[in-house]
């Protein structure tokens, strides 16, 4: 029953997409008001429908409805109820329904939202994002299917359909329970549980800044309207695709056993690339919204973000790319590389034409270097820059060596620590002097004094870093780069506060507040530079400075590594509820001759494959990372890699930070309207 | 109340003659132009020194140019011939080539293992631990270079199982229990 309830609103819910679509695209050729409603209607009834669809799935997998063969595959008796929840996204066709579900909600927001303010817009947005959405269902309807069941052939075998095919049977679903699969134990993590929704939240949402520029290109609207409609998804979207990033590292780091966080997979990179084509439209759209620049760049730079999602999708989904982070081979690789590149030529197309009419010229030109939007471009062209370098190593080398060489070439890690540093480095410097510039033109002079606290509050602090023993060159300006950015975000928050406390004598804790209610725009976007500032802390200490070594060791016998030391202590074997068997090593763990904690890393093996999971021992310092690699039958001897992964937990706040920088950004505005006239009139004085 | 904001005033754009105008223009062009010709460059030494060959292990055994280079190869793992010394931490295994396109990975691994007339490699993995995944009739990838002495000494060992996660449909047995 479930599968056919599931089955009956995906069916109903790409109809109405479909019927969406078209209503949509006659009502902005036929200028046909009641044939919009009708397409925004259709619309919005897609998220209840696939709501409804997903709940099925879900309540199949918490019920084990084994004859379905997606629960059969992603789930055993023995799955705990938490992992069968995450199951709805622990495989292709889960996660794809999950996707379009996603999908259709920011469109149903989106469209609700924007409905009366936007009305000229509607059509191309209804129109966008329906083909997106019905694209999406029509790959689980017609090739991964979520709802196809297992029967039972009259010559006994199993054959797996969405219908009965004639003469079969539904199988036993006790003993096809006794075989299912269960949910790959790599996915069997607490993470995964917010780790992919935050990543599918970040892709998706970029669906609607990139609907709502093609309606400005097809209806030749391409006032700031489009502009403001999407700023704000743009940063919500941005925002999950930064946490599901992060919650993407912390995952490798707990799950795969290697130590770090970010291996440069590509899969990886295809999630990071929309990423960094977003930040520099959150940037590059500041231009456009306060001079009137950068029209056709901004229209590329959101064409782009959607582009890099959807090739992204298909990267990791068609099985084009071997990684731990993507999916099996699927068919549907062929169709999302055609949908990808017909949306982007679409959109590019458009793009030219409009471009070619005039409507895309800037109001005004550059008035020098030193000028905020100077310096803003400066900084999207290395966005540019490092988006080009990490899609060439991860994709454009080992495709085109396949096509012009004798044998494909593939570029490992040594390639992005060679490139990406340097770009890295300049968008910090980018980051810490473009606040201290003004709009249109700026001097040496006047930048020197703004960069004169902030260097300031940096130099004692490399001092003390130099005096501490880091000596090493590279470290001492990636350091001062990284928080020299910092503290132009924080001293620029101070001097607004001290601004509002001089003039209205108002206490430190209210002008902070007020400061930060009347422009979260901006305070916001200083409080993710102290975010990305504390996560560059954390990348470059768990980088540069990472320590690591590895031993088999006697029970009682012990290893070293800096000031620690790592005793073996002993082993133990364990069945747990679900099957897996634990194989544990208990060792102690020493700093400078006190012990400061017992560690029990483990191996867990489960029918399919073992996992190996760290005991760490963490502190604002460092982590402590040790990993059971080995043991002999009786746990006598055992092997252990100890690595130190120095401020790597700073990676993990600076998330926090990032994430609440972006909230203040983002969320509403309350004051009144006599306020926002205000300080609009204020604004002009001072200009 | 009058709102109270921080803000920094621009330089008045008529200060400046229009050649002066001009030449600040060239100057952020320039800037512009350093950093992509500087990005440029990276990505181009980036790559030269970075690239990787991903041969397979018959071209590696017959074309001495591979021979002290470092190349990528996958291969077959043969079970039997793994080895392991925990306090050295060395791995030793032979590799059997397997075609660059087949249909099916199991079954190009497992006909790789079976025909002893396969081009086989050995392979020293030093410094590392001996992975659970390495296995008979496992896809092993290695990073590395192949010694004068035919032995192929790998930085880096992934391990593939393809019979872990590719059972499609339950075991056909389930159906002779059904009537039960």
């Amino acid at each position: 029953m479930l599968a056919e309830v599931g089955l009956g609103a995906l069916l109903l819910a790409f109809a109405a997409a479909f019927y969406a679509l078209l209503a949509a695209v006659g009502a902005g050729l036929r200028n046909r008001d009641d044939w919009l409603l009708s397409a925004r209607n259709a619309a919005l009834l897609t998220f209840p429908l696939l709501l409804c669809s997903a709940s099925a799935l879900l309540l199949a997998l918490l019920n084990g409805h084994c004859q379905i063969s997606y629960v059969w595959s992603v789930t055993d008796p023995t799955t705990p109820s938490f992992y069968r929840f995450t199951a709805l996204w622990g495989s292709q066709q889960g996660s794809l329904l999950f996707w379009s579900l996603l999908l259709s909600l920011y469109c149903f927001s989106a469209i609700l939202l924007s409905w009366r303010e936007h009305r000229r817009l509607m059509p191309g947005v209804i129109a966008v994002t329906m083909a997106t959405l019905a694209f999406f269902l029509a790959l689980s309807l017609l090739l991964e299917n979520p709802f196809e069941r297992f029967w039972l052939a009259a010559d006994g075998t199993v054959l797996r359909d969405v219908f009965i095919p004639a003469g079969a049977r539904a199988p036993d679903l006790e003993r096809l329970a006794a075989t299912a699969n269960g949910l790959n134990p790599l996915l069997r993590h607490f993470g995964m549980i917010i780790h992919p929704p935050m990543l599918y939240l970040g892709f998706t949402g970029f669906v609607i800044p990139f609907a709502f520029a093609l309606a400005a290109l097809a209806s030749g609207d391409l006032s700031a309207a489009w502009i403001r409609a999407t700023r704000r998804w743009t940063l919500l979207a941005w925002m999950f695709l930064g946490l599901g990033l992060l919650l993407g590292g912390r995952w490798a780091y707990d799950v795969l056993g290697w130590g770090g966080y970010w291996g440069w997979d590509p899969v990886e990179n295809a999630a990071l690339l929309p990423w960094l084509t977003g930040t520099a439209f959150l940037h590059s759209v500041l231009i456009q919204e306060k001079r009137g620049m950068l029209r056709l760049w901004n229209m590329l730079l959101v064409i782009f973000a959607f582009s890099a999602v959807l090739f992204g999708t298909f990267a990791t989904r068609s099985g084009l790319i071997e990684s731990v982070h993507s999916f099996a081979r699927s068919d549907i690789g062929f169709p999302l590389f055609a949908f990808w590149s017909v949306m982007t030529l679409v959109a590019l197309g458009l793009t030219l034409w409009r471009q070619r009419q005039g409507l895309l010229r800037d109001e005004r030109a550059f008035a020098g270097l030193l000028g905020r939007e100077s310096l803003f471009v400066l900084n999207n062209i290395v966005f540019a820059a490092l988006f080009i370098a990490i899609f060439w190593g991860s994709f454009g080398a080992p495709l085109v060596s396949e096509v012009l060489l004798d044998a494909p070439i593939t570029l490992g890690v040594d390639y992005y620590r060679q490139v990406t540093p340097p770009l890295f480095a300049l968008l910090f410097l980018m980051m810490g002097l473009a606040p201290l510039a003004a709009w249109g033109n700026s001097s040496l002079r006047r930048m020197g004094a703004g960069l004169r606290a902030p260097l300031l509050l940096t130099m004692p602090l490399l001092a003390l870093l130099a005096l501490a023993g880091m000596r090493t060159p590279v470290a001492l300006l990636a350091y001062g780069l990284v928080t020299l950015a910092g503290m132009v975000a924080l001293v620029e928050i101070v001097r607004g506060a001290r601004a509002r406390v001089r003039a209205w004598g108002e206490a430190w804790p209210q002008a902070l507040r007020a400061l930060f209610s009347r422009n979260r725009g901006r305070y916001g976007g200083y409080v993710v530079h102290l975010g990305v500032t504390v996560i560059g802390i954390g990348v470059i200490g768990s980088t540069l400075f990472q320590a690591e070594t590895q031993r088999t060791l006697a029970r009682g016998e012990s290893l070293t590594l800096q000031n620690y030391e790592l005793r073996y202590e002993g082993f133990s074997q364990a069945l747990a509820s679900d099957g897996r068997l634990l194989r544990v090593a208990a060792v102690t763990l020493s700093r400078e001759g006190r012990e400061i904690a017992t560690l029990r890393p483990r191996i867990d093996v489960f029918p399919q494959q073992p996992m190996t999971i760290a005991g760490i021992h963490s502190s604002a310092e460092n982590d402590v990372y040790v990993l059971l690699t080995g043991h002999s039958e009786t746990g006598a001897r055992a092997t252990f890699r100890l690595t130190i992964n120095p401020l790597i937990n700073f990676v993990w706040w600076g998330g926090l930070l990032l994430l609440a920088g972006t909230l203040i950004a983002a969320w509403p505005h309350g004051a009144s309207v006599a306020a926002r006239r205000q300080d609009s009139a204020l604004q002009e004085a001072q200009a | 109340m009058t709102e109270v904001t921080w803000e920094k005033t621009a330089i008045s754009a008529n200060r400046f003659s229009g050649r002066r105008r001009a030449a600040r223009r060239l100057q952020f062009l320039l800037a512009g132009l350093l950093i992509l010709v500087a990005s440029v460059w990276l990505i181009i030494t980036g790559t030269a020194s970075g690239a990787r060959y991903f041969i397979s292990v018959d071209e590696l055994v017959s074309n001495p140019q591979w021979s002290g280079k470092t190349v990528r190869v996958s291969g077959a793992v043969l079970g039997p011939s793994i080895t392991w010394d925990p306090d050295s931490l060395t791995i030793a295994f032979t590799m059997a080539a397997i075609p660059a396109q087949f249909d099916d990975l199991a079954t190009a691994l497992h006909d790789a293992v079976s025909d002893p007339s396969v081009t086989r490699l050995e392979v020293v993995v030093p410094d590392q631990p001996k992975p659970d995944l390495l296995q008979h009739e496992a896809q092993a990838i290695l990073t590395g270079r192949l010694g004068a002495d035919g032995v192929f000494t790998a930085s880096e060992l992934l391990l593939k199982c393809p019979s872990r996660f590719e059972e499609a449909v339950p075991d056909p047995a389930i159906a002779g229990h059904a009537d039960l």
